[in-house]
Formats: C-alpha cells, structure tokens, sequence
C-alpha cells in the first residue's frame, strides 16, 4: 500500500514539473510582438523595409515554434524565449533603421533646399548684371520668369518638407537648382562672348 | 553447475544480441530521420531563397498580394516543419513539409515573376511619357524662340521642371511618379503651344495677312501722293520704316510690348496695337521719361468697337479699361520686348525720326506684312493638332 502510495506521489511531483516546464513565455512573446508594431508605426516599411522584413521572419519563427509546442504533451519553451528575444531585438534594430533613415532623408531634402536657395540667389544677381546689348543671347525676361518659377518649386519643396515627403521635397529643390544654374549659365555664357 | 552456466550465458546471448538489435534500430531510424531533415532544410532554404528574391524585385510593390501570399505559405511551411522537428516520433513526415516549402517557393517564384514584368511594363511606360514631354517641351521651346510668349513663360518654365522630376523620380526608383510627373510637362507644354498658336494664328489668318498688307500699301501710297512722311510698323519683323514721297528713308529696330504679338485689346495687356493712326502729340526730352515720344491716336474708333466687342462677348472683363498712351519713344535698345505696348527705339533713332515727322503724320501698325515664322508656327501646330485627334 505504502508502495502505490509512492508510486503515486511520485507520478504526481513528474506531472507537476513538466507542467510547470509548458508555459508560454507570455512576457517575452508581447515584448516582441510590441517592438514589431513599434517598428511600423515608426516607418520602417519605408524607411528600413528589410530590417522590418526581418523582425516580421523573425516574428514568423517564434510563431511556428508556439504552435509546434501546443501539439506536444511535454511542453518546452526554451527555444520559444530565444527566438522572442531575437524578434524584440529584430523589432528594435527595425525602429532604429528607421529612424535613421527617416534622418537622412530628411537631411538630405533639407540639404537640397538650402542648395536650391543658393543656386537661386546666385543666379538672380548675375542676371541683375546680364549684357543687354545687341546680339545678347541672354533673354532677359524670360529667364526672370525661370527663375520666378524656380523660385516657387523652392516653395512647394518647403511645404513637402514640413508634410514629411522628403523624396518629393529633394526631388523639387533639385529640378529648381538645376533651373536656375541653366540661367546662370547661359548668363556666364553671353558675358564670356561680350568680353571676346 | 553446468545448467546454470548454460542458462545464463543463454540470456547473457539475448541479452546482448537484444541490445544489438536495438542499438542497429536506433540507428537505422536516426539515418531516416537525419535523411528527411536534409530534405526538409533543402526545400526550406529554396523557399526561403525564392522569397528574398522575390523581396529583392520589389514584388512588395509591384506584385504585393502575390509575395504576401508567397511570405504566409513560407510561415505555413515553417510550423509544419517546426512541428515535424519537435514530435515525440523520431522519423518527420518529410512529404507533407517539403510540399508545404515547395509550395511556398512556386508562390514566390510567381511573385518574383510578376513585379519583374509589371516594373518592366510600368518602366517602358515611363520612359515612353518622359520622350514624349521632352518632345512637347522642346515644341515648347521653338514657340519661345520664334514669338515672345508673355504669361506663357511660366508655363514653359513648369513644364521643364515637371520633366525634370519626372527624370529624377525615374533615377530614384519611384516609377509611377515619374510617369505621373511626366504626364503633368506634357500637358503643360501642351497649354504653351496651344496658348502661343491661339495668338499666333491670326498670322496665318490670310484675311488678315491681307488687311494688313492693304494698310500697309494705302499709307505708302498716301505717303506718294501727298508727298510727305508717313510710318510703318511691321511688329513680327520688329522694323519701322519712315517713308517719303511713298519711298523709305531709313528702317529702325523696335523693341515691342511683352505680348506684342497680340493685337491690344486692354490696357495692362502688354500688346502692341494694330491698326491705322496719326501723330497727335510730340514730347521732347523735357516732357517725356524715354528721352522723346510721339503719342498717337491710340484708342481709335476701330479699336473702341474691338473693346465693346470684347466686353459684350465677356472676353474683357467689366472692369477693364481700353488704356491709351501709346507712344513710339526712346530708351529702347534693350534686344528684348519689354514695353507696355509702346514701339520703342534708340535715343538716337528717335532723334532721327524726330526730326521728319509732324503732328498728323500716318502711323501704320500690322502685324506682318507676309506669311513668316509666327504664321509657319500656327499652320503646324494646326496639322499636328489635326493628326492628334484620333
């Protein structure tokens, strides 16, 4: 009787333990699943897309290895930790990417405006100071008009800096830079021919 | 002695040969198992492969629902072999897992395949809309060089910068924008054209071709029989004649009103007028800001109707007024049209013209006196209009 009794408690205790073996690591799955939507909401899908690829693979991995365990009688989730914390960390490294990349865009637009700006005010003073004699190539009127409308892509490029659309904002303060250094030259040009 | 020898080397030989058997077992079963594992990996790292190629084509844009479902078979296939990996039987069941990562690789491979063709298509697309804004732009640009556009300019100066966005966002990937960009210079180069052969076309216009030659042909004539000095202004040819005795005596360079092309309707529109005048006014140095100026009798009678025309047509708005102060003066020079309307000329070619005219003295201004380049440039836009329309 004292045996069975034994037996008993013993098959218990075993149950007991691997039971307590089984759970889910709750904390470490929710920290991941968190750092994945962080990482989105920071822009990662267009300003660190493979990083976000990543922690979504990441993400995808500690879910197979979930449900492979639900199925099993003799749960382990030591491999699920692992991979929850590859795919915070993945999660992480996708909101940082991010961003950086969202600066350097930035940056990078900003940069373009300030280059813009440059090439504009260059461009307006040699016009001021164009040879108006006869024969002149220079169309004075007209290139103000160039350089009026350059002036006003300079603007829209500012409004798509301030509405976050950097690739539009760098791409409008190039096309105004490159108009107004098309001025600069072809008035570089008629005062070269005038000196000749 | 000898039966209990006998008998436990009996089980000492099962024994033995038993865990032989097993241990042989257990091999034979961790080879299958290890066998299938290798297969399994080798379908998974395919799959996993077609996916990033199919990432790498960008199939996130241009085939998105495909590579979506390629990435969730991949998951699929990644369970069911998670699933075979961690199951208490030691042998996986490799069919159902390399099916599963097969899958997954076809769904990618087709992914790949479709961004691959619709970025080509999507590209030739682009391209084919930057030729052709490129094309409108430097249609553009002829009309510039052959007739002042005025308010037209800007329109040109937007076109160019649109196509060159549409170069830039083309270089950065962003196809769509490119074309979509590309698609914006066209039209606006269009509206140049369009806008500049709307005013140009009165210089095909072979009614007015002859109004204009009439004019021209009745002040010389009067300048024979009377025996004095009369003007002619011929504004695409940017010349002023003075005649006498129906003969010229000298031909000036004149700068013209900004939109000179058009014939003046309003005041502020920058056109020069077009019509039959006199000298009612001479302004020397002291009275005038261009050096010296000759008013004429701009707005006529002619030119009073043209206006309540306009008015009743609701071309000029209520508001407008027919303007005046029309002069040929000085200060000129300048090799641009730059004036209000005025015929500008040189300080010392005022100076000539000074001179020989008087206060009544004829004043002919048309806008061309033959077909020229204006009216080359309205009969062509006219044909490449007509070959447009389908």
């Amino acid at each position: 009787m004292r045996v069975r009794v034994g037996f008993l408690m013993l098959a218990l205790g075993l149950a007991v333990t691997v039971s307590g073996c089984g759970t889910p690591p709750a904390a470490e799955i929710d920290a991941a699943k968190t750092a994945i939507t962080n990482a989105g909401m920071a822009g990662a899908s267009e300003y660190a897309a493979p990083s976000l690829t990543a922690a979504q693979d990441a993400q995808a991995a500690l879910d197979a290895e979930l449900k492979a365990q639900e199925g099993k009688w003799f749960k382990s989730f030591d491999k699920a930790k692992e991979l929850a914390a590859a795919a915070k960390a993945a999660g992480e490294k996708a909101t940082a990417d991010a961003a950086a990349g969202k600066e350097k865009a930035k940056a990078d637009a900003t940069q373009a405006i300030a280059d813009a700006k440059t090439a504009l005010t260059e461009a307006q003073a040699l016009l001021a100071k164009a040879p108006k004699g006869k024969g002149s190539a220079a169309d004075i009127a007209a290139m103000k008009t160039d350089l009026a409308t350059a002036a006003t892509t300079i603007t829209e490029a500012e409004t798509a800096l301030g509405n976050v659309m950097y690739l539009d904002a760098k791409t409008k303060a190039e096309s105004a830079r490159n108009a107004a250094g098309t001025v600069k030259t072809a008035v570089e040009t008629a005062m070269a021919a005038k000196k000749k | 002695m000898r039966r209990v020898d006998r008998h436990v080397q009996r089980r000492v030989a099962v024994t033995v040969v038993g865990v032989l058997l097993l241990g042989g077992a257990w091999l034979a079963v961790r080879a299958v198992a290890s066998h299938r594992e290798v297969m399994m990996q080798a379908a998974a790292d395919a799959a996993r492969a077609a996916v990033q190629a199919a990432r790498a084509d960008d199939a996130k844009h241009w085939a998105p629902v495909e590579l979506t479902a390629a990435e969730r078979a991949s998951y699929d296939a990644l369970t069911r072999h998670r699933i075979e990996q961690v199951r208490a039987w030691p042998i996986p069941d490799e069919t159902t897992v390399v099916d599963a990562w097969s899958a997954a690789e076809r769904a990618a491979r087709a992914a790949a395949t479709l961004a691959r063709s619709r970025c080509l298509d999507a590209t030739r697309l682009a391209i084919a809309q930057i030729d052709k804004a490129q094309a409108a732009v430097a249609a553009g640009e002829a009309v510039a060089a052959t007739i002042h556009l005025g308010p037209g300019r800007s329109l040109l100066a937007a076109a160019r910068s649109a196509l060159d966005q549409a170069r830039a966002y083309q270089r950065a990937g962003a196809i769509e924008t490119a074309e979509a960009r590309a698609r914006d210079a066209e039209s606006l180069a269009g509206q140049v054209s369009d806008h500049a052969a709307g005013v140009a076309a009165r210089y095909a216009d072979a009614t007015i071709i002859a109004r204009w030659q009439r004019w021209k042909s009745e002040t010389i004539s009067w300048s024979r029989r009377e025996n004095r000095a009369a003007i002619v202004v011929v504004k695409d040819a940017h010349l002023m004649t003075l005649y006498v005795g129906g003969e010229p005596v000298k031909t000036y360079d004149v700068e013209l009103g900004f939109n000179w092309v058009a014939d003046k309707l309003q005041e502020g529109d920058g056109a020069t007028p077009e019509g039959r005048y006199r000298i009612v006014a001479r302004m020397d140095h002291l009275s005038s800001d261009y050096y010296k100026a000759l008013l004429i009798n701009y707005p006529n009678a002619e030119n009073r109707a043209a206006f309540a025309r306009g008015r009743g047509r609701g071309e000029i708005p209520a508001s407008a007024r027919i303007g005046g102060l029309i002069e040929i003066h000085g200060a000129g020079g300048r090799d641009y049209d730059w004036t209000n309307g005025c015929v500008a000329v040189t300080n010392p070619d005022i100076d000539h013209l000074f001179g020989r005219v008087i206060v009544g003295t004829p004043v002919t201004i048309v806008g061309s006196d033959t077909y020229g380049p204006i009216a080359e440039f309205a009969n062509r836009h006219a044909r490449d209009a007509t070959n447009r329309r389908p």
